[in-house]
């Protein structure tokens, strides 16, 4: 995007904790922006633009293509930045993509951030989940991509319902039956662990 | 491997951790410690981790696991670690009634048993150095310290949504057993096939994870009323379960940990 706003020094003080969590974080700042949640997707656009030759690998990094393809269209926006997120997360954490941070909060711990899950093809179409944390507590689930027909269809408004009031507050962790590698990515850990504060 | 974090406070320095290893992933939640020793302490907890891994892995033809069933490697000359997993699946499987073994055509197969416990010991060694309160989940399975902690339950039968919220201070751990996410890797160890039951998935609430993991698995081969009443009679746990028709039970202490249970 524009070369100015890359050498932000505010930026570096975020890549510095977007390392812990393998640049995930980097999506955190992405779209945070100051109005919450709502505009977020507005936002995300930004992102791809910003990094040009990371969106090459966005396909890979996001494990189907298929997945990759279904949510381009749908959203044109958000799923852009989920594939951003799983771009940096193998990239160094060395300020090479860019984001547009709404407010210049630098500890924005108060907040609401989105956090984007990576979309997944699952049995019944692509899905992808975005959570908004607020002090530590996702105060809304939000599916930006999922099936709406079939076992899947389902299932998002009642995760929409579920993170919200039976939860009620943080929820720190999710057991459930064994997954593998490749399930956790659509896990509801896996979204709690790319929200971690 | 990332970097700690450089901000938060010593007094309240969280650090979370993704490690993927044994075939699955472990998420790890650490705080209350200075930054860098929680981090040293993390470190080590996920070297023991692939430690684990290379000594037990089915998988790695090299492990002392795959060696000892080969009959390259005499059990004498195992690590001690193996001899206390051995000892541990022997006593799960008198526990359980029969219902939990590792003893899979004939051969020796800890699998049921070592995530557990794991990690289990993962979370002792972060409290050992100093961690105040520790939540690891490996695979869906988690042991915690200190805390509090609140721990959702997944739906079997919905795995974005919740069952269940158990609320944990102290050292406690929940795991759930069914066929949901990996399809049935559970065999009845009388018939050798996927157990017949009622039941979309368990859960086990108890100090250690290694008795959680085992006895959760053993209560779903179990399948319906005889998990229940063995888990009822269980000392020390507490369970919950889901059935395939989308119902749900729970023994008559679990509503000491629930914080909300769907109705």
């Amino acid at each position: 995007m524009y070369a100015m706003k890359k050498r932000h020094p505010l930026r570096r003080v975020m890549l510095c904790t977007a390392a812990t969590v393998s640049g995930v974080v980097l999506l955190l700042a992405l779209k945070q922006p100051a109005d919450g949640s709502a505009s977020a997707a507005a936002q995300a656009p930004a992102g791809p633009a910003a990094a040009a030759s990371p969106s090459q690998n966005a396909q890979d990094a996001l494990g189907g293509e298929g997945a990759q393809k279904d949510t381009g269209s749908a959203g044109s926006s958000v799923p852009s930045s989920g594939s951003l997120a799983s771009k940096t997360a193998s990239a160094a954490p060395k300020p090479s993509a860019t984001k547009s941070s709404g407010s210049s909060g630098s500890g924005a711990s108060s907040a609401a951030k989105t956090v984007t899950g990576d979309a997944v093809d699952a049995q019944y179409g692509a899905v992808q989940v975005k959570l908004t944390v607020k002090d530590g507590k996702v105060t809304a689930a939000e599916a930006v991509q999922g099936p709406t027909t079939g076992p899947g269809g389902s299932a998002i408004p009642t995760l929409n319902k579920e993170v919200v009031t039976v939860q009620g507050a943080t929820i720190d962790s999710v057991s459930g039956a064994s997954f593998t590698s490749e399930g956790y990515k659509k896990s509801l850990q896996s979204a709690i662990d790319k929200a971690g504060l | 491997m990332p970097h700690a974090p450089r901000s938060g406070t010593t007094e309240d320095t969280r650090l979370r951790h993704v490690e993927h290893t044994m075939g699955t992933v472990f998420s790890f939640d650490v705080r209350g410690a200075g930054a860098a020793s929680l981090r040293a302490a993390l470190d080590a907890a996920v070297c023991w981790l692939h430690r684990v891994d290379e000594v037990f892995s089915t998988f790695l033809p090299d492990s002392q696991i795959s060696r000892l069933a080969r009959g390259e490697l005499a059990l004498s000359r195992c690590d001690p670690d193996v001899w206390e997993v051995m000892r541990l699946c022997e006593d799960t499987e008198r526990r359980t009634g029969g219902w939990f073994s590792a003893r899979y055509d004939g051969e020796f197969d800890p699998t049921g048993l070592v995530k557990g416990w794991a990690v289990e010991r993962a979370a002792r060694m972060l409290v050992s150095a100093g961690v105040e309160a520790v939540c690891i989940n490996g695979g869906g399975d988690i042991q915690l310290h200190g805390g509090p902690w609140r721990i959702g339950i997944s739906d079997p039968h919905d795995s974005g949504s919740l069952v269940a919220v158990v609320a944990a201070d102290g050292e406690l751990a929940v795991a759930t057993s069914g066929p949901a996410e990996r399809g049935c890797h559970i065999l009845d160890p009388h018939t050798g096939e996927p157990p017949v039951t009622d039941l979309a998935s368990v859960t086990v609430v108890c100090p250690g994870l290694t008795d959680a993991d085992a006895w959760a698995t053993a209560a779903y081969a179990m399948g319906g009323e005889r998990a229940r009443v063995w888990l009822e009679e269980l000392p020390g746990a507490e369970g919950f379960a889901v059935t395939t028709d989308g119902g749900t039970w729970h023994t008559s202490g679990f509503g000491r940990y629930a914080s909300g249970v769907r109705a």
